[in-house]
């Protein structure tokens, strides 16, 4: 099960701070998350509980980047970087990335309480696409060389600016147009750094189209309505569904939460909550 | 059941059963999950980080620069999580600069 769709959540809710596990199921072509506290089940592309004590709860999503690591190691020279395991693998295929499955992704921004899901099929070949969501004036970046995916506000103060996009050493640079102010596209900070405010960082998340559609129904696309997919050769059809969900091993020492089948002293119902109806363990992400 | 054990044994003057010796370490984890658990989504796995490393480190581990990474920022605190590696369990529970977070994928 790959959905692709990275999101950060604040895991603290109503001063509970929940331990978020994978329940290894999909509902509504989504991810089903489940945390130990409460036993509740959350929609990993919505962030919404779906079932047990939290439901109806969305969680607080938190702007992040996806990029390089060379990229955001350029803005942030001092980050920490989580250790491989035995077990990191780079043979995943980054879908966002991969110009066959273009017509598959999308990118759902949110600014304040408004949402719209941009096809990567709609970028300009800059990469840069200028909209005004929620009368928030934005800047979308998917770049693709180096890869750099973020959303800012264009309010930088009081003005309102525009951009244009420029590919430099590990980071894609943002120009005020008209302007003299640079920002990395990979922090929002200005180059050179506290020569101007940063830019406000939104929140975004790739998604695949058929976890958008099933789970974003009402939020509206740039562009217009998608057009049908085209016929995929078989084998990768991302709607067939497979016959058994491949339950991925755990690393014993990165477990938390007891064993599963043990639950630990403070870890409350070892039966998660069912997803409701329309919870499947078959296909829509690979 | 354990006091009609005792009753029984006593009835027929037999040493009620010694309870079971407890099992190694090695044999208390629990059985791996069925056929039909696993089609069900069980177990839910929750993962921490077991280790942040720097960027020195980090080209020592093998991770290089095109290596692709969700990157967060809270307060004075940046962290990148390679997406090879938060992709083997799709969720990881962190705090950041005092945030609880989860990254997922």
């Amino acid at each position: 099960m790959k959905c692709q769709t990275a999101v950060v959540y604040e895991r603290t809710v109503d001063d509970r701070t929940l331990t978020l596990g994978n329940l290894r199921v999909l509902v509504d072509r989504a991810m089903a998350m489940y945390d130990t506290e409460t036993g509740s089940s959350w929609n990993q592309a919505t962030g919404i509980a779906i079932a047990g004590h939290f439901t109806g709860t969305q969680l607080n999503a938190i702007p992040a980047a996806t990029t390089s690591l060379g990229a955001w190691l350029s803005s942030y020279p001092n980050s920490g970087v989580l250790a491989p395991t035995a077990k990191f693998t780079r043979s995943q295929r980054i879908r966002i990335w991969d110009p066959s499955e273009a017509d598959r992704m999308l990118l759902l921004v949110r600014a304040g309480d408004a949402a719209r899901a941009y096809p990567l099929t709609r970028f300009p070949e800059s990469g840069l696409l200028l909209d005004v969501l929620g009368g928030e004036p934005i800047a979308i970046l998917f770049g693709r060389q180096p890869k750099v995916l973020a959303v800012y506000s264009r309010r930088v103060g009081d003005d309102v600016i525009e951009l244009d996009a420029r590919p430099v050493t590990e980071d894609i640079e943002l120009l005020e147009r008209g302007g003299r102010r640079r920002w990395s596209a990979v922090s929002g900070r200005s180059r050179p750094l506290r020569s101007a405010r940063p830019l406000r960082v939104l929140s975004s998340v790739p998604i695949e189209r058929i976890g958008f559609e099933h789970n974003f129904a009402e939020v509206e696309v740039y562009g217009g309505p998608l057009p049908p997919l085209a016929e995929r050769r078989s084998g990768t059809n991302a709607t067939v569904p497979s016959p058994v969900m491949p339950a991925a091993p755990l690393d014993e020492d990165e477990q938390r939460g007891g064993a599963p089948g043990i639950p630990s002293p403070s870890a409350p119902p070892s039966t998660p909550a069912p997803p409701p109806s329309g919870g499947d363990a078959t296909g829509g992400c690979r | 059941m354990q006091w009609s054990a005792i009753l029984v044994a006593a009835a027929l003057r037999q040493e009620p059963p010694a309870p079971e010796p407890p099992l190694p370490d090695t044999q208390r984890r629990a059985p791996a999950p069925r056929r039909q658990d696993r089609r069900l989504g069980h177990p839910p796995t929750f993962v921490e980080p077991r280790e942040v490393i720097g960027r020195v480190a980090a080209q020592r581990a093998g991770i290089g620069g095109d290596e692709l990474v969700i990157g967060v920022q809270i307060g004075d605190v940046a962290r990148a999580y390679p997406i090879a590696r938060i992709a083997l369990d799709e969720v990881m529970n962190d705090t950041v600069d005092n945030v609880a977070i989860a990254v997922t994928w």
